[in-house]
């Protein structure tokens, strides 16, 4: 890919090093651009999915059937005043929802989203993952520090408990994909799913997949582990006195992490980018039909995105569902629910992956 | 550990249960009425906008008897001059005004009207930019004859 | 220059109008109807205006729901001043616009919500439909639309909040600003002094 930009800059005459300067940033540009896209459309989903739920109609005004809603409300945003009260610490409290946000926009660039569209390929991707997904939480408590207002704290510290109990099922259910895969490098995880439907992780491991899918909407503070913004008893939690773009940007890190906790289950349990049959369908379908490789290639290539793009927004529906079901925890219930449910469940997961990757291998 | 077993199995049972009943709504067709295009089917006693009739020939149905003034929960809500025909000796009503913003629309001055005068109508749509605007006076509350017919129809209907 | 204004006022308006937060603050009856018009037969989500926001810092709407007593006033008050601009609001149903039948003889009942901020549309009725409070959005939607920043803020400056609101918080400093003028029809015309006279003949 490198290869080939470097000769379109050749072409402009352009010195190779602004090339190698560029390089980097392109990956960025294209995950931001990414990243607030997937976010527009992903709030205007689940306001019209919540809406179908409740037997109503959802946004149908703004632009054709409600499709432009989500533009309205960022531009809103983006104009609104932005409010600071005299004793906030100003400094930790701009600077909250940049760090609330920076590691959603880092997990982006970690995500193979097709076989070649992945911006960062490291050894310890998943690893990093995680640790990254739990610097979000660092955010929320320093907004409701920072916010110098009892409701944003409780908040904050609410977040902190929920994320502390939450974090420990989550990557023991993870460690038995690790144990699978053998590997803790994304792609690698997702090669070793080949084969078809019955070779993705869900099946050696589904007690996993159910604690890890628990455990990431506990992550993100949805619906019904919202307790950080509990809106019957913490008027809004953390952003209680975030206005304006500030308040954006924890929407936005809030929905990207949405997102991405989606594609990353369907990475780990859902055989990622891979299709549920032996092989893409474009080779199936299209083998005799078309010889060139160049354009196979493409085919193969948007199928992938296809079929990931699939799997997440599956679940992420499933997540909507859930939201537009379930009620809100008690503070004790969370707490109960992960270190006696959902860990011992963790534990047994890893155990039984771990049998079965002996039985199979035969050592 | 068979209570905690049989606990989260009901548990699931429960939660799939709602999941379901949830589901089903999602493909059901929704019940929104389409407000601004399409009106709502008020009930025939609904008690909006109050308005004044008048007769057939275009005279007022009102002979300034001041009942719903006595009536009204609201103090000085509806306001009535009257003023004496030297020549035929009736009383002619001078000036009529109600102050929406006031009204709370419980329809004792159309049920006590001797004339059946004074009735609520379908409207309410009734919001507006400033405060001066919601009071009502004689010209903007009186109907044509055309519709006072109507309303005293249908309140005749609704008496039967 | 005056150009771009206009376009980005376009835009703007466009965004800002289509996309009215509410805040959560329903005080009584009105309440119920403004629950009611969130709900599945009038879905106020069709207007964008279903996200009801806990917090007065990411709310552009106050829906004035209900009678505000003087001891409600302050708390308003400062609600209403915690709401970033632009802010608008809607008095919704008699009692917020002028006391309803609270009007003549109550000792508790502030005579009016726009004497304590400045209201954009007056929603009368005991109480509205909810129907009416779609249709009170649209009119606000259409005032929102037709209006610039600089008017918007010439308007603000001509309707500032018409209380004195004490340090101490204390409901009785809670009168109308002398300096205003009350737009009143009909026989209360002028302050609280006066009322409570008049309450007490009534009683009589």
């Amino acid at each position: 890919m490198y290869d080939l930009y470097a000769k379109i800059l050749n072409i402009l005459r352009l010195p190779e090093i602004i090339a190698q300067l560029t390089w980097a940033v392109i990956p960025f540009a294209c995950i931001a651009a990414l990243m607030v896209f997937v976010v527009i459309f992903l709030v205007l989903m689940e306001r019209k999915f919540l809406a179908w739920l409740t037997v109503r109609k959802g946004p149908n005004r703004v632009g054709p059937n409600g499709f432009l809603q989500t533009f309205a409300d960022a531009i809103k945003l983006l104009f609104k005043e932005d409010i600071m009260s005299e004793e906030t610490n100003k400094l930790l409290f701009t600077i909250a929802p940049v760090i609330a946000f920076a590691p959603v926009m880092i997990i982006y660039g970690l995500m193979p989203f097709t076989e070649h569209l992945i911006a960062i390929n490291i050894a310890v991707g998943l690893f990093l993952v995680f640790a990254l997904s739990s610097l979000t939480t660092v955010g929320i408590v320093l907004a409701g520090w920072s916010s110098n207002n009892k409701y944003s704290l409780l908040g904050g510290m609410r977040s902190a408990a929920q994320a502390i109990s939450y974090e420990i099922p989550l990557v023991i259910a993870v460690l038995s994909i690790a144990v699978l895969a053998g590997s803790l490098n994304l792609k690698e995880i997702v090669t070793a799913q080949s084969g078809g439907l019955f070779s993705w992780n869900i099946f050696p491991a589904f007690i996993g997949f159910i604690v890890l899918f628990i455990c990431s909407i506990a992550e993100v503070n949805r619906v019904p582990f919202d307790l950080p913004e509990a809106e019957s008893e913490l008027v809004s939690g953390y952003n209680t006195e975030y206005s304006g773009m500030k308040f954006a940007l924890f929407f936005l890190a809030e929905y990207a992490a949405l997102f991405i906790m989606s594609v990353l289950i369907s990475t780990l349990f859902l055989g990622g980018y891979l299709p549920p049959f032996n092989d893409y369908l474009s080779i199936i379908l299209l083998d005799n039909i078309i010889k060139n490789q160049a354009i196979m290639d493409i085919l193969i290539h948007l199928e992938q995105g296809f079929w990931l793009v699939a799997k997440t927004y599956t679940l992420l529906f499933l997540i909507i569902w859930i939201r537009g079901t379930l009620p809100r925890l008690r503070a004790d219930q969370l707490m109960g629910f992960s270190w006696k449910f959902l860990l011992p469940l963790a534990f047994i997961n890893l155990i039984l992956t771990s049998i079965i990757k002996l039985a199979i291998q035969g050592y | 550990m068979k209570n905690a077993v049989n606990k989260t199995i009901s548990g699931i049972i429960e939660i799939a249960r709602g999941m379901a009943t949830i589901m089903k709504h999602f493909f059901r067709p929704s019940i929104t009425l389409e407000y601004p295009e399409k009106k709502p089917d008020l009930p025939p006693r609904f008690r909006g906008r109050l308005a004044l009739l008048t007769n057939s020939d275009g005279t007022d149905a009102c002979i300034g008897c001041k009942s719903c003034v006595k009536v009204c929960p609201c103090v000085d809500l509806i306001q009535i001059e009257t003023s004496k025909d030297p020549e035929t000796k009736k009383i002619v009503v001078e000036q009529f005004t109600i102050d929406i913003g006031r009204c709370i629309f419980c329809g004792n001055c159309t049920e006590i009207c001797p004339k059946n005068a004074i009735v609520s109508t379908d409207e309410f749509e009734l919001a507006d930019y400033s405060r001066e605007s919601l009071v009502f006076d004689k010209k903007a509350l009186t109907l044509d004859p055309e519709k006072s017919q109507r309303l005293r129809d249908k309140k005749e209907k609704e008496v039967k | 220059m005056k150009i771009i204004f206009t376009a980005i006022d376009i835009v703007y308006n466009w965004a800002r109008s289509n996309s009215l937060w509410p805040l959560t603050f329903a005080t009584s009856c009105c309440g119920i109807e403004m629950i009611s018009a969130s709900a599945a037969s009038y879905d106020i989500a069709r207007f964008g205006a279903e996200v009801f926001r806990a917090s007065p810092r990411q709310a552009d709407l106050i829906i004035t729901a209900g009678t505000i007593t003087h001891k409600m006033a302050p708390a308003l008050v400062q609600l209403y001043e915690q709401m970033p601009e632009p802010k608008y609001v809607i008095a919704m149903g008699a009692c917020c616009i002028t006391g309803g039948m609270y009007e003549n003889d109550s000792y508790s009942v502030v005579r009016g919500v726009d004497r304590l901020i400045p209201v954009d549309v007056y929603l009368p009725g005991c109480p509205p439909r909810p129907e009416a409070l779609l249709d009170a959005i649209i009119k606000l939607q259409k005032k929102m639309k037709t209006e610039s920043l600089l008017e918007r803020k010439q308007y603000l400056e001509a309707h500032k909040p018409r209380v004195i609101l004490s340090e101490d918080r204390d409901c009785e400093i809670l009168l109308p600003n002398p300096d205003f003028e009350v737009i009143h029809w009909g026989v209360q015309t002028i302050g609280y002094d006066k009322d409570y006279k008049k309450a007490e003949v009534n009683c009589v």
